[in-house]
């Protein structure tokens, strides 16, 4: 049809050229920009922004594409048909709409990105070639069909890359940034590339023949380039405006918005608030200031803070420390908690808790200070105070009492005892029968109740006579106890086996009692067989747990409790003689050790008492 | 020695108490003469043999208890330690006070023993009798200053 040397070479203005690729960047920059805002604004303002943004980088798009074809000289005259641009350039708003939702929603993933990539870049080839075919001249325009998939696909790439970059860089909030810039330099570069792709894609063959419909056709002039670079030029800067703009009253909207907020907060604070210049005069004070210290906010602010809210006696340091900190940065009351005496309008003084914070103000300093009125609190730990010092001393009272009554009553008590003694002694078989057994009953009365008494005493020792808690060794301790006991040992031919003990911060004696008390009750609590007796010692976690096995007669669970509370008895004294104070003694004594004391055991099977003492630290091998 | 009556001063307010130890002298085999003073002041009266006392023999052996009215024990002993006369007499401390300050303060002012007395009436027997023989039969004292001038 058409010969190859016929076909029209076309030359490109390398003005134009430069000017459709400074375009495409500040189209691009537009687009990275526009990309935060939207993601940005809520409701209709993104809507708007959407819309807003679409229009203005399309147009920037559509106006390099167009720009390009300018550039692009053929000897012939062309003429546009200009319905068939504007659609080239509604393509253009259509591919940047795309690109900009994808890109301002909060997540992108591959398949979206890819989509988005594939519409847009379609979007801006569909521009491109509709673009081309608004042109009017006499000639045959014909298409490689590789160039034109190159262009189609490059397109699409050109998008893809566009797109992860203006997610990337979205977040930005600055108005200006090199990062944004590079960003748009290569993104700019890339949109041309794609249409000089486009451009070189087609070719021109001279046809006269050719029939269009020139009723809707325009030439291009100079001038009409020159509108075009300048309204878009126009369109992108002042989209860049806006944004910058918008930026800037958002950003102010929010601090507002926040120092609103602050505000607020510190007004409604149930702590009061109190802020102080270097001069120590008083800049803010809010509605609990007025509560707390009597004076209002339109009293308060501008007066001397030490006169206003501290007692005089206290001025001159407050005073000093405001001077010391100013001349020195020194300040030993800032930054924390501090409790002090406040003065109030009515010139009562009570005590607040406060934390003072220094701030640098510009050039000023200021002091602000977070103050809570603690009377309550005060009162009710003193209060506290005064309860547990009462309980201290009623129980301190009623042990020296306690001690006091055993020791008073074992005189009077040794007198009856002793009198039935000697009555018995002297005057059994010489009376009657009923003589010896009355006398018989009192002799075993007052003896018990002597014996009582002794265990009351030594009981209320533990706490009233008890030593400081020293190191101990456990092992000689027990050996004491055992030396204690070797009568018993001895005629009961028990077997004792004492396991290695540590050393534990005890008292030794005490020590001693409890192992004495412990391994006494094995012997004692014996049934037919031969007493085997383990004493023994594990750590478990920061405690020692020893324990005391027997073989013994056991003890049912329901008396696992019992058995440690005063004068409680499982037997007759006839069974097996005692009181019942012994392991009320035990468990006092390890109580006061800050142990616990426990027994495992079953009826028949032995027992085995356990109790704790904590290790003391630095001793442990 | 032996072959004369034992002079024996008894500080004791206690009346039961003071029977009681007369009554263990009572079974015992030396022949004794108790003289019971009921407080410090009674006590130091009759050993200086002032007022009621000015005829009392001198005793062979001093049984103090501590805790007495008027002047205690402790302050009896250091006076009787403190008299260059009297320090020659044997002072043995009976009390119920199982005190280790107590004890360690006896020994300081110079006591001779120094006993607890057992709450039990077969022990308390023992030991008024353990003192008797100690003290009365096998210890020699110097003779008495008053029955050489006599």
């Amino acid at each position: 049809m058409t010969s190859p040397d016929s076909v029209l070479i076309g030359s490109y203005d390398y003005i134009l050229v430069a000017l459709s690729v400074l375009i495409a960047i500040l189209a691009s920059y537009a687009a990275l920009d526009l990309a935060g805002r939207v993601t940005s604004a809520q409701g209709k303002a993104r809507l708007l922004w959407l819309n807003g943004g679409a229009s203005a980088m399309g147009f920037g798009i559509w106006s390099m594409h167009y720009i390009g074809m300018l550039a692009f000289r053929l000897p012939i005259p062309v003429q546009y048909d200009w319905p068939t641009v504007l659609l080239s350039l509604v393509a253009a708003i259509v591919a940047s709409g795309i690109a900009l939702f994808v890109v301002s929603r909060s997540r992108m993933g591959m398949f979206r990105a890819v989509l988005g990539s594939i519409f847009m870049g379609g979007g801006i080839a569909t521009m491109h070639y509709t673009g081309m075919s608004a042109m009017r001249l006499e000639a045959m325009c014909s298409y490689s069909a590789a160039l034109v998939t190159l262009s189609v696909i490059l397109a699409i790439v050109i998008s893809f890359v566009a797109l992860w970059l203006t997610f990337y860089f979205r977040g930005e909030t600055t108005a200006w940034s090199w990062r944004k810039m590079h960003c748009a330099l290569v993104m700019g570069a890339a949109i041309p590339v794609m249409h000089y792709t486009g451009m070189a894609a087609a070719n021109f063959t001279p046809a006269t023949s050719v029939q269009w419909n020139r009723s809707h056709a325009i030439s291009v002039s100079s001038l009409s380039v020159a509108g075009i670079t300048i309204v878009t030029l126009m369109v992108l800067g002042l989209v860049l405006l806006t944004s910058l703009a918008d930026r800037r009253f958002s950003l102010q909207a929010l601090e507002l918005e926040s120092s609103r907020r602050h505000h607020q907060i510190i007004e409604t604070s149930l702590d009061a608030f109190i802020e102080m210049d270097s001069h120590g005069l008083i800049t803010d004070w809010n509605a609990q200031a007025e509560t707390t210290f009597g004076w209002s906010r339109s009293e308060a602010i501008g007066q001397t803070l030490s006169q206003m809210t501290i007692p005089h006696r206290y001025r001159e340091a407050h005073t000093q420390g405001l001077r010391r900190f100013l001349a020195t940065g020194e300040g030993p009351v800032l930054n924390k908690r501090i409790e002090i005496t406040a003065l109030h309008r009515d010139g009562t003084e009570f005590p607040i808790e406060l934390a003072i914070s220094a701030i640098r103000w510009g050039e000023k300093r200021l002091f602000s200070a977070f103050v809570r009125d603690v009377t309550e609190q005060k009162r009710a730990q003193q209060e506290l105070a005064r309860k547990v010092e009462e309980l201290a001393r009623s129980n301190a009272e009623l042990e020296l009492f306690a001690y006091a009554a055993s020791h008073d009553l074992q005189e009077p008590l040794r007198m009856v005892a002793s009198y039935t003694q000697l009555l018995a002694r002297r005057y059994r078989g010489k009376l009657d029968t009923d003589a010896d057994e009355f006398i018989g009953f009192a002799v075993d009365g007052a003896t018990r109740m002597q014996t009582l008494i002794q265990d009351l005493l030594s009981y209320s020792r533990v706490t009233t006579k008890g030593q400081l808690l020293q190191l101990a060794d456990a092992k000689a301790a027990c050996d004491s106890a055992l030396k204690g006991l070797r009568k018993s040992i001895e005629d009961s031919s028990a077997v004792v086996s004492v396991g290695s003990l540590p050393t534990v911060l005890a008292d030794a004696t005490q020590l001693t009692q409890l192992f004495q008390n412990l391994i006494g009750n094995a012997i004692k609590y014996r049934n037919e067989r031969r007493p085997e007796i383990r004493v023994a010692a594990r750590p478990n976690g920061n405690e020692w747990t020893f324990s005391v096995q027997d073989n013994g007669i056991g003890i049912a669970p329901q008396y696992f409790e019992r058995i440690f509370q005063m004068f409680q008895r499982l037997h007759t004294v006839r069974e097996y003689s005692g009181t019942g104070i012994g392991l009320a003694i035990c468990r006092k004594i390890v109580e006061r050790h800050g142990g616990r004391i426990w027994v495992e055991a079953q009826p028949g099977q032995g027992s085995t008492f356990l109790f704790t003492i904590p290790r003391a630290e630095g001793t442990e091998k | 020695m032996n072959s004369r009556t034992i002079e024996i001063l008894l500080v004791e307010d206690n009346p039961g108490d003071a029977r009681l130890t007369l009554e263990a002298f009572k079974e015992g085999k030396v022949l004794n003469n108790i003289t019971v003073v009921k407080d410090g002041v009674e006590a130091l009266t009759y050993l200086h043999r002032q007022g009621p006392y000015a005829s009392a023999r001198a005793p062979d052996l001093i049984l103090l208890d501590l805790n007495l009215p008027k002047k205690d024990g402790r302050e009896v002993l250091a006076d009787i330690k403190a008299d260059e006369r009297l320090k020659l007499i044997p002072v043995v401390v009976l009390t119920t006070s199982a005190a280790q300050e107590d004890v360690a303060r006896a020994y300081g002012n110079h006591a001779n023993c120094y006993v607890t007395k057992p709450v039990d009436l077969d022990q308390f027997l023992r030991v008024v009798h353990s003192i008797e023989n100690f003290w009365l039969t096998f210890v020699r004292f110097p003779a008495h200053g008053e029955e050489n001038v006599r």
